[in-house]
């Protein structure tokens, strides 16, 4: 019994460590948003909000985090559409080459965004699409779409055919049954993953710094070009804002899925 | 992919200590996909752009980092597609290799 109290424990000692090198870094970055001094160091003689309020002078920053809110919105919806049809497809439907269309769906989530950021731009440029928003959504539909097609595919894996059937037994039709039973049921999965996509389309930066145009730079190409030319508390403030965004739109997914 | 808890406890029963039933029985049952896992995260490393950029040092530069120069600083095209020729058909070599041995869409869905 030693034994087995000493390695639960050691699993105790072992969570906490990986907890504490994920969490400390962000934690760093909140704490150095409050500083009194020009420099991000911890608080150590008092918290002060200034770098906040100077945050919402500087109209490149507030201008970017509008952008950010457009993009993430709209593009988690579109993902959210044509991850939920894509899922329906690759669940129910029977045809060649499943498996291989499936993992194809997934190449976004493993190739470097680097390169799809730049395959979007070549492409775009190609088909003469205004740069801009709809280059900046249709490349954030591509990057999020994986995550909306996983979540949904596995709410419809664990979906009882048979209640639709019942459904049509019992009287209502195709658009019906799809308005009163499938639809209902997927939803939780749904806006989970449109909250997912909102998740990564709000922090993405490495495919996003080839996409944006003068105009439309979102937070997290703010943040990196800010910290090439300096550390400074408004970047701290800012990084908080975007986790604090964050943080709250997954742990509403994450009740969510619970339910 | 979840491992049957009655071989463990028939391994306990059969007189295999805690550490001996751990590496004969969890660990074999496991490997799938503690090597998927290794996979998945050696694919999203070798694609990494931006721990290298704000982390790295001078000498620290990787693929994708140097697709990012010689598109956005060099203005050479030509040569940030070819690289990213190179390096999207090796990862598809690996991705096709590791799908034949375990379903990257079914690790991916599992989580």
């Amino acid at each position: 019994m030693t034994s087995r109290r000493l390695s639960t424990g050691g699993y105790v000692f072992i969570g906490l460590f990986v907890y504490a090198m994920l969490l400390i870094p962000i934690l760093m970055v909140v704490l150095t948003s409050f500083t009194p001094q020009s420099a991000p160091t911890l608080p150590t003689d008092g918290i002060s909000f200034q770098w906040y309020i100077e945050m919402t002078q500087d109209s490149r920053i507030i201008d970017s985090m509008i952008v950010s809110i457009i993009v993430a919105t709209i593009a988690s919806i579109i993902s959210a559409i044509i991850g939920t049809i894509t899922a329906f497809g690759i669940v129910r439907g029977e045809f060649a080459y499943k498996q291989s269309l499936s993992t194809v769906l997934l190449l976004p989530l493993m190739i470097s965004p680097v390169i799809t950021g730049l395959a979007i731009t070549q492409y775009g440029r190609m088909l003469g699409l205004p740069r801009g928003y709809p280059v900046l959504i249709i490349g954030h539909v591509i990057l999020t779409l994986p995550y909306v097609f996983l979540i949904v595919r596995a709410q419809l894996l664990t979906f009882d055919e048979t209640l639709e059937h019942a459904s049509r037994t019992l009287g209502a039709n195709q658009i019906e049954t799809v308005f009163n039973i499938t639809l209902p049921i997927i939803a939780p999965g749904v806006v989970t993953g449109i909250l997912i996509a909102f998740v990564v389309s709000f922090g993405e930066f490495t495919a996003t710094q080839f996409l944006i145009s003068p105009g439309t730079t979102t937070v997290p190409v703010v943040i990196y070009t800010q910290i090439r030319t300096g550390l400074s508390p408004v970047i701290s403030a800012l990084a908080t804002v975007l986790v604090v965004v964050m943080l709250v739109a997954a742990i509403i997914a994450e009740l969510l899925d619970q339910e | 992919m979840s491992i049957d808890t009655d071989l463990v406890s028939a391994s306990r029963i059969l007189g295999a200590s805690y550490l001996q039933t751990i590496r004969s029985i969890v660990f074999p049952l496991s490997l799938s996909g503690v090597i998927a896992a290794g996979l998945i995260v050696f694919i999203l490393a070798t694609g990494s752009f931006l721990a290298p950029a704000v982390l790295g040092g001078p000498g620290n530069t990787m693929i994708a980092n140097i697709i990012e120069q010689a598109f956005s600083d060099q203005l050479n095209i030509e040569l940030a597609s070819a690289l990213a020729v190179v390096y999207t058909t090796l990862l598809l070599v690996l991705i096709m290799g590791f799908n034949s041995y375990i379903n990257i869409g079914k690790v991916l869905g599992d989580l």
